[in-house]
């Protein structure tokens, strides 16, 4: 499939000589001025390119260029311009993340040469989104839901926690989403190399002794290097080291940073897991969320209001029925715990199954020696 | 990681100011003139971002610059110059592949910006060679790595698999030898949906009842179908799930492909798997490889005779070895073990034969200081000579 061009001018003569010039070498749409060109973005996308003029009336082209990284992140952003100073290249760059400046008046090879490589740059967009999001999540996905059942209460709820950043994330309109979905999912990473008798005290809620409380503490910092030797996880790192940090700047590490210095995906993980954890603990939504407004020093306001807008209202009472194990289903949500025969938790209430928790669950049914039924929500 | 940073100028008061005020964000080299950058390129790369002066005496930046496109073309090239004319510049991006056209004098601000946008190009350039080679594979390493801890047994031996099956792959110019390298270290997740007490058996060889024997012989077939879903995994997936599948048509998948029709990467996994536990029993790789030469009906002869060479390559300058006590303080990540580590109660925590990585490390030293360890530990170093 060809990719397709979006020119945006004001100027209906120079739509039609560009036109003339390029119809043959791209798939084109031309839009008379920004109006019609976000309605062609939002109607007739996904396009690799987008050349908008900078001087327009009504709606600038830096306006819509603007709203194009909104609305289409991966098409590649062209401006052209009659006159370029400093200033405008700079808001250019900054707000438009423009990939090519071209002066008017603009010869067709020139134009036609950074159109090819914008649609270059869209496809290399693409492919690496397909990477982070596809190739690369989808296997981390997949290997901790099966080791889910090792440690439900933090594993297990890795790929809840997922789902619910990718809201929080939204709402305040954070970016790349990748880096704190995968540091969702690897957040506890650090606490498999807990030895097993401090885990059973965790589960058990027994008192730790000091050494014991060190190791725990340390948990975040264990993830972080476990992943820091990764290349392009370094982020991911950071927001995993954070994640126990409050805002104010209690919890650990104990390194003094605080507030905005914070990663903003730690922030956002800090409120989540709390309320996460809260919320299972105190079987209550409600209560979860009046216990964090008690601490809310150690939360970014913003983040925690998002987090109210989110989840402050009362979850539709979900209603459960029975399901026998044969007849789960991926993306059917467990209302209730899975237990073994023997009483160990191996799934939490609230996880949204996927594959591998289907094979472990129903395709081999020697292996966990479930209790049955299950019970899943209803909509 | 972060990424690397090579600053081209000849006015060395210039590189001082820039890398007084960006060497805190950035890891950053410099050099006095094309030749040294070329050779810094060359030497200290890889390098994300190469920004150089355009008035330089010999090689000016455009003729750096076009070579080093040449020579390193995922480098992204930023130009920084005091007498640009809008059309040279204008020029300069949009024909010479050059990123950005920045002009002196530039503030400190805008160039951390175009250096930014640099990394994130070069990012975007080597994303698929970077994501599947090194991101992809170092996440499950992590994530296995804590499976060895949990079951030493299955999972141990995964990353010395990881090398010897890449190194085959190569040997035998695979065009990704990354697959092999990630169906190694994933060969074995289909275990986790075994039961405890199968697992248990399955390691001591214990007898095994037909229900047993079937969900043994699923365990690639179940990795293999969770791992097809994954797009781009589809010939790791395709790997794993042939690779208890003799040359000879026999064992599984019983799908009655044989000899050359079986994917070469299932052939790989089958001879460095097996090679690996003859390996254990017969404690010498020669012995180990003389072996497997004569079951001509399980594996591909040419698949053995490229491990063969693959050893060979591996052999260290100086083979002899010798064991080394250490303490627990002195392990080291990458270290070779030359004999178990245990609890001070007998508990196995890590097998001989294991390279350490970090998660072994962090959570010996968890151990240690809970219960304690027995020490010294045994570990393999090459006798210099």
């Amino acid at each position: 499939m060809a990719e397709k061009v979006l020119l945006v001018d004001d100027d209906e003569l120079m739509l039609r000589s560009y036109h003339r010039t390029l119809h043959r070498k791209f798939k084109l749409e031309v839009a008379m001025g920004g109006v019609q060109a976000l309605q062609a973005l939002e109607r007739h996308g996904p396009f690799a390119v987008i050349v908008a003029d900078m001087r327009m009336p009504g709606l600038s082209g830096l306006d819509v260029l603007q709203e194009a990284v909104r609305l289409a992140p991966e098409t590649t952003r062209i401006m052209l311009t009659g006159d370029l100073d400093l200033h405008t290249a700079m808001d250019a760059v900054n707000q438009g993340r423009v990939f090519r400046f071209l002066t008017k008046p603009c010869r067709p090879e020139d134009l036609e040469a950074a159109i090819q490589a914008g649609i270059r740059q869209h496809q290399l967009m693409i492919a690496e989104q397909e990477l982070l999001q596809q190739t690369l999540m989808g296997s981390l996905q997949m290997l901790t839901d099966l080791l889910s059942p090792l440690d439900p209460e933090a594993l297990g709820q890795g790929r809840m926690l997922r789902d619910r950043a990718v809201l929080l994330a939204r709402a305040l309109r954070f970016e790349p989403e990748w880096d704190l979905e995968t540091a969702a999912l690897l957040l506890p990473i650090g606490r498999i190399a807990l030895p097993p008798e401090l885990l059973a005290k965790l589960k058990a809620g027994a008192p730790l002794d000091p050494r014991e409380r060190t190791l725990l503490d340390q948990v975040p910092e264990t993830g972080a290097q476990l992943l820091d030797n990764i290349p392009r996880l370094h982020e991911v790192a950071r927001i995993v080291r954070y994640h126990a940090k409050g805002y104010d700047g209690s919890g650990h590490p104990a390194d003094g940073v605080a507030a905005e210095a914070l990663p903003m995906g730690a922030r956002i993980l800090k409120a989540l897991n709390d309320f996460t954890h809260l919320e299972r603990a105190r079987r209550s939504r409600k209560v979860a969320l009046e216990e964090l407004a008690l601490h809310c020093g150690q939360y970014d306001p913003r983040v925690l209001e998002a987090l109210y807008a989110q989840f402050g209202t009362p979850a539709a009472a979900a209603v459960e029925r029975a399901c026998p194990v044969a007849e789960l289903r991926e993306g059917m949500i467990l209302a209730r715990d899975v237990h073994t025969l023997n009483g160990r938790p191996v799934l939490v209430a609230g996880l949204k199954l996927g594959p591998a928790h289907l094979v472990l669950l129903r395709d081999v049914v020697e292996i966990l020696d479930l209790q049955e039924p299950v019970y899943v929500s209803h909509d | 990681m972060p990424n690397k940073i090579l600053l081209v100028d000849d006015e060395s008061n210039v590189l001082e100011a820039y890398t007084r005020v960006l060497r805190r964000r950035f890891d950053l080299a410099v050099a006095p003139g094309g030749p040294e950058a070329l050779d810094a390129l060359a030497r200290g790369g890889p390098f994300a971002v190469i920004v150089s002066d355009q008035r330089m005496p010999g090689m000016d930046g455009v003729a750096l610059l076009g070579q080093a496109r040449e020579r390193f073309p995922d480098t992204t090239r930023i130009m920084l110059t005091g007498n640009a004319d809008q059309a040279t510049a204008m020029a300069a991006v949009n024909q010479g592949a050059i990123f950005r056209f920045l002009t002196k004098p530039c503030d400190s601000a805008m160039l951390a910006q175009a250096l930014d946008a640099g990394i994130r190009q070069y990012e975007l350039v080597t994303a698929e060679k970077q994501l599947l080679e090194q991101t992809l594979k170092g996440t499950l390493e992590v994530l296995v790595e804590l499976l060895s801890i949990l079951d030493p047994i299955s999972f141990g031996r995964a990353q010395t698999m990881a090398e010897l099956a890449e190194a085959v792959a190569r040997d035998l110019a695979m065009p990704a030898p990354w697959v092999l390298g990630i169906a190694s270290i994933l060969s074995q997740i289909g275990i986790l949906t075994v039961p405890d007490t199968l697992v248990s058996k399955l390691h001591t060889g214990g007898f095994l009842n037909s229900s047993e024997r079937e969900i043994a012989n699923r365990v690639p077939e179940i990795g293999a179908n969770l791992l097809k879903r994954i797009p781009r995994l589809e010939q790791v997936a395709e790997a794993i799930y042939y690779m208890n599948k003799n040359y000879n048509g026999t064992g599984f998948p019983a799908d009655g492909c044989k000899g050359p029709d079986i994917p070469l990467g299932g052939r790989i996994l089958r001879v460095a798997a097996d090679y690996l536990n003859l390996l254990a029993s017969k404690g010498e790789p020669k012995l180990a490889v003389a072996e497997m030469e004569f079951r001509t009906s399980w594996y591909d002869l040419a698949v053995v005779r490229s491990l063969a060479r693959v050893l060979k390559a591996m052999e260290p300058v100086t083979p002899e070895t010798e064991l080394r006590e250490v303490g627990l303080k002195d392990l080291r990540h990458g270290q070779l073990l030359g004999s178990d580590i245990e609890t001070a109660s007998g508990l196995l925590l890590v097998p001989a034969g294991t390279r350490l990585g970090l998660t072994h490390l962090e959570k010996l030293r968890n151990f240690a200081r809970l219960g304690g360890i027995r020490e010294p530990i045994n570990v393999v170093t090459h006798l210099i000579t």
